[in-house]
Formats: C-alpha cells, sequence, structure tokens
C-alpha cells in the first residue's frame, strides 16, 4: 500500500520533470526567437522612419545598407577574419591567464598576494598604455592583442576571483571528505562553482573587446574592420561605412550567442 | 572499529567545541550520537572523518590514528553535501571519479544504486529539481557508492517531514542489514537515536562531553518502535539530557 503510493508519487514526479523538460526549453527558446525577431523588426522600422526623415547621405535606409553589405563581402571577408582573429586570441589569451589565477586565488595565501596587484593595476585605464604597448611590441598584431587581452584579462580576473573566493567551504570539504586531491577541488568544485559568473564577464567583456579593437585598428594598419570603417569615412563611401558597422555588430553578436550557448550547455543547474 | 580517545577541540577563534571525548564503535555497530545544538555533534564527525584534525586527542580506525580522509569512511554533511552544479547521476559518480575507478565499473554501480533508491528518471535532474527525501536519498548513494566500511552521518533526516523521515529510517536500516556497515549517526531526535543506535553517546551543552553511553541491543530495527524498550529507552534518554516528562 505505502509502496503503491510511494510509486505513484515518483511516477507523478517523472512525469512532471519530463514534460518541464519538453516544455521548458522548446516553450522558451520559441519564446525567445520571438521576441528576437520582433525587436529585430522594430530596430529596421526605426532605422527606415529615421533615414526617410532625415534624408541625409549619413543615415541610408536600412534596404540600401543591406544590398551594400552583400556586394561589399569580397572585400569585407578578408578584413572579418582578421578582426575576428584578433579578438578571439586575445579573449582565449586572456582566459588562459586569468581564469587559473582568479580561481587559486580561492586560497588564502594567494589571494594576499594576487589581490594588492589586482586592486592596484585595475583601476588603471589600460587604453592609454597603447603607446608604450606599440613602442614594446611594434606596430603589428602584437601589439593589438597585448592591449585587448590585458584589459579582458583584468575584467576576467577579478570576477573569477571573487567568484572562486565566495564558494563556500562546505562544498570543499564534502568533496574532500571522498578523498579529493587539490586538483580535484578545482574541477570538481571551484571552477564549476565559478563558471557562471565567468561566463556573465566573458559577455560583457565582448563588448569592451570589440571597443578595443576598433581603437587598435584605428590607426598603422592596413586590415581589419576598425581600419575598413575609418577608411570608409575618409573617402566619405558611406554605404560601405556601414558595411563595416554591421560586420562589427555581427562579430560580436555571434561571440554573444556562442557565449550563451556555453551557458545553455554548462550551466542549467543555475 | 572506530576509536575516539580523549578528544578535544578549540577553534581558533578560541571557541572550545569538544572537550575530552572519549568512546568507541564497534565494528557493524550503529551508533547514535545525540547532544544539544552547538555541542560538537558536526566538530566530531569532522574529526572522525579526518577532514579536522583535533587539538588534543586521536581518533583510531582499525587500530591506526586518522590524520586524513580514509577510502573506506564516507562522510555524509548536514544538508547532504551535495553539489548543485552536478545532477544526480554526477553527484553519485563523483566519489568513485576521484578515486580513480573505470568508467565502465563507476556507470555499472552508479546504474543499480539509481536503481535502489528509486530514482530512476532523475539521472539528469539537478538537486534543486528535488525533493528533500530525494536529496537525502541521492548523498545515501553518493556515499554507499564507495562500499564503506564506516559511514558518518550528520543529521541525516532533520530537515524531512515525519513521513519521509521514517521511510528513510526504514531504509537506512535496510541498508545496515545488507551491508553490515559501522553507522555513526549524529541526531538531535531522541526517537531516531532511540530507533536506530545500537550504543547511544549523550553529549553535554557545549563544549561537548560525553554525558552517558546507553546500550540499546535492541535498536536498528523497524519493529522497534512498537515495541515497550524503545519507549522505556526514549524516557531515559530525555531524563539524562534533563527534560521533563
Ligand atoms: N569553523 C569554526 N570556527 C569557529 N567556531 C566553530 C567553527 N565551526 C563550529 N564552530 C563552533 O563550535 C561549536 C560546535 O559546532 P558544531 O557545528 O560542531 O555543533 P553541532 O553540535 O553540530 O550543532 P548543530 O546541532 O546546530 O548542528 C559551535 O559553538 C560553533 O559555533
Ligand atoms: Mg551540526
Amino acid at each position: 500500500m505505502a509502496k503503491n503510493r510511494r510509486l505513484n508519487e515518483l511516477g507523478r514526479l517523472n512525469k512532471l520533470n519530463r514534460l518541464n523538460r519538453l516544455n521548458g526549453i522548446n516553450g522558451l527558446t520559441r519564446m525567445r526567437i520571438r521576441g528576437y525577431v520582433f525587436s529585430i523588426l522594430v530596430l529596421l522600422t526605426l532605422w527606415a522612419v529615421g533615414a526617410n526623415l532625415s534624408s541625409s547621405p549619413a543615415l541610408p535606409s536600412p534596404f540600401i545598407v543591406v544590398v551594400s553589405f552583400v556586394s561589399d563581402l569580397p572585400v569585407l571577408f578578408p578584413h572579418i577574419l582578421v578582426s575576428a582573429y584578433r579578438v578571439v586570441y586575445s579573449i582565449l589569451l586572456a582566459l588562459s591567464f586569468a581564469i587559473p589565477i582568479g580561481l587559486i586565488s580561492y586560497k588564502e595565501k594567494i589571494d594576499s598576494i594576487v589581490s594588492p596587484f589586482v586592486y592596484l593595476l585595475y583601476p588603471i585605464p589600460h587604453i592609454v598604455l597603447l603607446p608604450i604597448i606599440i613602442l614594446l611590441f611594434g606596430i603589428g598584431d602584437a601589439s593589438k592583442i597585448f592591449l585587448i587581452s590585458m584589459i579582458v584579462f583584468f575584467q576576467i580576473l577579478v570576477t573569477a576571483r571573487d567568484a572562486a573566493r565566495n564558494v563556500s567551504d562546505y562544498y570543499i570539504l564534502s568533496l574532500k571528505s571522498l578523498g579529493a586531491s587539490e586538483f580535484d577541488v578545482y574541477r570538481h568544485v571551484i571552477f564549476p562553482a565559478t563558471l557562471p559568473k565567468i561566463l556573465t564577464a566573458m559577455r560583457i567583456s565582448i563588448g569592451t573587446a570589440i571597443a578595443v579593437l576598433f581603437f587598435a585598428e584605428s590607426f598603422a594598419t592596413s586590415s581589419g574592420l576598425g581600419y575598413f570603417i575609418l577608411d570608409s569615412w575618409s573617402r566619405a563611401d558611406y554605404n560601405s561605412l556601414y558595411s563595416g558597422i554591421i560586420s562589427m555588430a555581427l562579430l560580436g553578436f555571434s561571440f554573444y550567442l556562442f557565449v550563451e550557448f556555453l551557458e545553455k550547455r554548462f550551466c542549467g543547474w543555475v | 572499529m572506530i576509536e575516539a580517545r580523549k578528544i578535544s577541540m578549540m577553534y581558533p577563534n578560541g571557541t572550545e567545541a569538544l572537550k575530552e571525548v572519549s568512546f568507541s564503535v564497534e565494528k557493524g555497530e550503529i551508533c547514535s550520537v545525540i547532544g544539544p545544538s552547538g555541542c560538537g555533534k558536526s566538530t566530531l564527525l569532522f574529526i572522525f572523518s579526518g577532514l579536522l584534525k583535533p587539538t588534543e586527542g586521536k581518533v583510531f580506525v582499525n587500530g591506526k590514528p586518522v590524520n586524513s580522509p580514509r577510502k573506506d569512511v564516507s562522510l555524509i554533511l548536514q544538508d547532504y553535501g551535495l553539489f548543485p552544479w552536478k545532477n544526480v547521476r554526477d553527484n553519485i559518480a563523483v566519489g568513485m571519479k576521484i578515486q580513480g575507478f573505470a568508467e565502465n565499473e563507476i556507470e555499472k554501480a552508479v546504474n543499480s544504486l539509481i536503481k535502489k533508491i528509486g530514482l530512476i528518471g532523475f539521472e539528469r535532474s539537478y538537486p534543486k529539481q528535488l525533493s528533500g527525501g530525494m536529496r537525502q536519498r541521492v548523498a545515501f548513494a553518493r556515499a554507499l557508492a564507495l562500499k564503506p566500511s564506516i559511514m558518518l552521518m550528520d543529521e541525516p533526516f532533520s530537515s524531512l517531514d515525519a513521513l519521509s523521515r521514517e521511510r528513510m529510517q526504514d531504509f537506512l536500516i535496510q541498508i545496515w542489514k545488507e551491508t553490515s556497515t559501522t553507522i555513526v549517526l549524529v541526531t538531535h531526535n531522541i526517537e531516531e537515536a532511540v530507533l536506530l543506535g545500537k550504543k547511544i553517546v549523550v553529549l553535554t551543552e557545549r563544549p561537548g562531553t560525553v554525558k552517558e553511553i546507553v546500550e540499546n541491543e535492541g535498536a536498528a530495527r523497524i519493529e522497534y518502535r512498537y515495541e515497550e524498550e524503545y519507549f522505556e529507552r526514549c524516557r531515559e534518554i530525555r531524563r539524562l539530557i534533563g527534560l521533563k516528562e
């Protein structure tokens, strides 16, 4: 009798669980897509209306821009690749230093060394270091990548460190009672516990990284979207100018989608 | 066998949690530890498991002093100690993974445990999607996966409703009968201490010292709940703790 009731209860929970999973994900995605379509339509409409009202060559209508974007693509493509390469390289470089250093800061001893550096160096507006970086690394990719990764590095480091410091000892003890090594603690507790915060920081960093990329590509180079945009501007070629801007926006957007994918895949527990 | 010899614990901030606690638990025995809130019960289990070093005294398991967590000892923390970022399957598997079991061995063990605890269909659920009783069972499975010879449990059933609590007590008795694991169970529930513990260690207020050790041979049987001896023991413990009848 009691057993039967328990089975019933389990069966009900089981079904709920499955329903949630089905409806939950599909329903949510469908709603999200609808939201995106709606917002894109609103923005395009506003843009078209604005272009119509101002009738300035500096604000062409979205249709003209889309057409010129497609026809510019062969010229644009190499620039997109160069810019994407610089940003991806920089972000990966930044992550590969910031995450480990941030995570090991969960230990009081290490944090007492790392923290002072962070507090002294983080508030500096790193972008003003560009002249020095160029003097040291030259005007090639190295200086651009160094600048972007330095800025992203601090953003991720500060977040990862704070998140690691906030991991409760309770989970660490729980793992250690199973005979865990120091490395196991990082793998099974510190890293997964901080991952949601790190991914949120990455989202913010993407915007920063692309802004810094634009700045770094704005002189002493003849490749990359920053160069393309400024070059079109100086030639008063407004259609190409918009193609460049759209490419940069799409670059940011695709990284953003990628981070969102990582969140879905690895942080479903939040 | 577990033997505590004159364990005292003073935390670095000066809190004295335990004072000269000595008792032993025989192999294959269930021992309940009961005492008021804050008297050092959790501290005692941390010391037994090797996660915490006592400021004085020593713990011996099978005659060997405990200095760090042992492979054959499982600890179930107060509030279960499950990882919110791991699903049911991974929470159960994590101990075996750490101890380097082969993937297919883990797979087999985890599958049979999930069946045993009645959570088929919930393998991919996260702890927050489970009820308290289900979480409790996952914590059990995680501890059992390592086939421990000793299980230490810190108020394992305290956040369950009365019904789930009785079910889990029965479940524990059943597991104990199957595996004859040595169990130390911390609780502040008198009936639970009496139902499960063949030996009941009563602690005083903080700093916890052993007030009395009560032998309770009839324990760890589901029928015990309805026997006169059980009620008699409950009264005895109640008197010892200083509660009026
Ligand atoms: N890490 C710590 N540092 C300092 N004091 C601590 C620490 N952990 C516990 N204490 C103190 O030691 C005493 C015993 O704590 P413990 O958690 O062992 O009690 P408990 O019997 O398990 O209590 P409860 O029944 O509430 O779970 C308490 O006064 C507590 O405040
Ligand atoms: Mg406790």
